[in-house]
């Protein structure tokens, strides 16, 4: 077997975190001087090894640390004990167009770029034409780059840090960039390295991506790792580890409605939900939704459910002033902010009546979530009816629920799955 | 060891060779390719600073310099000093925030920052070498030749790019830890400029402290550069011999600092 592209032995970073601008240098210019900062332990003994060909997916929650091991291995940041080996050039997609200059042209920042990471201009010009035409910005690339939309920028800066031939590529949440067919087309060109031999370390929150492209995961969890695997693997342990964060930051339910047996609901207001909401809200007044919560297949509150079982959205209304009608609804948005399902009480044929100030309402929409694992954004709103524009109250991120993988273990294609039929007809 | 640590510096400017060219091209080009009169501009500047001063001190002031005194004389020894403090002054204001004015190079990519500081220096001499043209162009017009003592010059120059970057290398890091460092260089470049014999002849100075202008580095420059192109004169053994181990030294030392604290810019800027 031949030597590891990339070799990380007990790598800690501390940050030295100074209360003042002043202080660091007097720590650094003043000998004997007495220590003036705090450490922030931002890596605590990883060592890993990546061997040649592999697409590593790096994961974890903000905070973890996948960000500073990528620039470690970079060689950006040096890390505070342990050692590193990285054989190969790099390049890397932490900052797409980092120091090309505004007044030069895309193709004279293209040459300086080339030569940073190590190439010599002739090695450059060669490539040129190929990173002129993925970039496919035509004759822009003969003009200042601060003439360019942000959109050509990304697509020149991403072209020209994949066509130069890198060794080790690393590649943070770059891919979210551009638009759909670039988006593709990069793809493309990853799997294309992939194929020739390049080695990938892939950052992503997107666990699509991250199943997609990598053969190994690594779940970072406060500075070290946690377990690593097939991506299948890690990125169930990554849900269920979301979903268990989520769980325990929102505030406990109350105990009447932990019941096994379904009840009819009882109007039961959150008291800390208005001062979770404000900033996502918005509407007359005239109704207001007091709590809104998840229920699984067994009437028990739950901030996750497994994909495609059956599950109650329940919304408690509450109305402030006398309304002839109402219509009360929901929509689930996933990451990208794409409401994926949503409906309301007047699409569903249920004609809400007229309500009383002081009056309340529970609804519960009882329904499945065939959605691919992930979390979801609940929105919820109150309006008067389907023709005037008027919403009493509309709030978004009002829930957040995490669909988990299914117990089956059968792959999820595409956001959203319908029950299919399939007959097949031999000849 | 002790080897390696000497020899490191100019291992960046082998190593090194395509970034730098780049980055003093890219310099270049978007410094002065974007103006309207381009390449003028490094003219512009130091014929007018020498017209300014011209007037200042030999017109008003009337310091004299060299043998008949006269205005032309002033403007050439005057001349002569300035080309040299310009490269050394211009190169050190620039490369002080160098880091600072690329911070996204040094946080975002694995760069070797110690090019950015003295891509500033090796500009700020090419520059210089323009007007070392005007001047030498200027010296023919008026039927003064220099004689071969101008190759010495070529000899000066590389100690003065290694005192200047080794400078530059300290001011750079300094400026990142504390940016204060740049409202000092300005301000300490003013004085050093004045301690410097430039715009009066070292005989001026009475003689009793002439010792202590000695000390400067860039009084044996600029006298260098004179001796080099109006006097006609080599320099002599000695004082270039020591002139080069205090370069060498500075150079070396400047590296040293930088590297110390490089892998800290990221975490800082």
């Amino acid at each position: 077997m031949s030597e590891p592209v990339i070799e990380l032995d007990e790598i800690t970073k501390s940050y030295k975190i100074y209360r003042n601008r002043r202080h660091r240098a007097v720590e650094m210019l003043v000998p004997g001087a007495p220590v003036l900062h705090t450490n922030f332990q931002a890596l605590r003994g990883v060592t890993m090894r990546i061997e040649r060909g592999e697409t590593l997916g790096l994961v974890g929650v903000n905070g973890s640390g996948k960000s500073t091991l990528l620039q470690i291995i970079a060689g950006i940041v040096r890390q505070t004990s342990g050692r590193v080996a990285v054989r190969g050039r790099v390049s890397s997609l932490l900052e797409l167009g980092a120091g090309f200059h505004p007044e030069l042209t895309g193709r004279e920042n293209v040459e300086v770029f080339g030569t940073v990471i190590g190439l010599t201009v002739a090695d450059i010009r060669r490539r040129l034409p190929e990173i002129e035409r993925f970039a496919a910005i035509g004759e822009f690339i003969d003009q200042p780059v601060k003439l360019y939309s942000s959109g050509m920028f990304v697509r020149l800066a991403f072209a020209a840090a994949i066509h130069v031939d890198p060794d080790i590529l690393l590649v943070d949440e770059a891919l979210a960039v551009g638009d759909a067919v670039f988006q593709h087309q990069c793809l493309l060109r990853i799997r294309e390295m992939q194929a020739s031999g390049t080695t990938i370390v892939f950052v992503s929150h997107e666990m699509g991506m991250i199943k997609a492209v990598c053969s190994r995961v690594v779940l970072l969890d406060a500075g070290q790792i946690l377990e690593e695997g097939g991506p299948a693997e890690i990125t169930s342990l990554y849900f269920a580890r979301a979903s268990a964060q989520i769980a325990k930051t929102q505030v406990p339910h109350d105990p009447v409605t932990i019941s096994t047996s379904p009840a009819e609901p009882t109007f039961a207001a959150d008291p800390g939900f208005d001062a979770q909401v404000r900033v996502f809200r918005h509407g007359t007044g005239a109704a207001k939704i007091r709590r809104i919560e998840l229920l699984d297949s067994c009437g028990r509150p739950a901030t996750a459910v497994a994909f495609n079982d059956e599950a109650v959205l329940r919304v408690h209304a509450e109305f402030l002033a006398d309304v002839p009608s109402s219509i009360i609804g929901f929509g689930f948005r996933d990451r990208a902010g794409i409401e994926l399902i949503g409906t309301n009480t007047f699409e569903e044929g249920i004609t809400l009546p007229p309500r009383l100030a002081g009056s309340t309402l529970v609804v519960d929409f009882r329904l499945r979530l065939p959605l691919i694992p992930g979390t979801y954004s609940v929105s919820s709103a109150i309006a008067a009816d389907r023709y005037t524009r008027a919403y009493y109250d509309w709030i978004d991120n009002a829930l957040i629920v995490t669909v988990a993988p299914p117990a089956s273990g059968k792959a999820i294609h595409g956001q959203v799955w319908v029950p299919v039929d399939i007959s097949v007809h031999p000849s | 060891m002790v080897i390696d640590a000497l020899a490191a510096p100019f291992q960046v400017l082998v190593r090194q060779r395509p970034v730098i060219t780049t980055f003093v091209q890219r310099e270049i080009r978007t410094r002065y390719g974007t103006s309207a009169l381009g390449l003028a501009w490094p003219l512009i500047r130091p014929l007018s600073l020498l017209a300014l001063y011209t007037f200042v001190f030999s017109t008003v002031m009337k310091v004299r310099f060299g043998e008949n005194g006269s205005t032309t004389d002033f403007v050439f020894y005057l001349f002569c000093g300035l080309v040299p403090w310009l490269a050394f002054s211009d190169g050190l204001t620039r490369a002080t925030t160098a880091i600072h004015d690329q911070s996204s190079l040094v946080k975002r990519i694995r760069f070797p920052s110690e090019v950015l500081p003295l891509h500033q220096v090796l500009v700020a001499l090419a520059i210089e070498s323009l007007g070392l043209v005007i001047l030498l162009g200027a010296l023919l017009v008026v039927g003064r030749v220099p004689g071969w003592p101008l190759l010495a010059l070529a000899a000066i120059v590389i100690p003065q790019f290694l005192f200047t970057t080794g400078l530059a290398w300290v001011l750079a890091t300094l400026s990142v830890l504390l940016s204060d460092t740049r409202q000092f260089v300005t301000f300490a470049l003013m004085f050093w400029m004045y301690a410097t014999p430039i715009f009066y002849p070292l005989e001026l100075v009475p003689a009793r402290v002439q010792w202590l202008f000695w000390l400067n580095p860039m009084t044996y420059v600029v006298e260098a550069y004179r001796d080099a192109i109006l006097e006609n004169r080599a320099p002599g053994l000695v004082p270039f011999a020591v002139f080069c181990a205090v370069s060498l030294t500075v150079f070396i030392a400047g590296y040293w600092v930088f590297q110390r604290s490089k892998y800290e810019f990221a975490d800082v800027l």
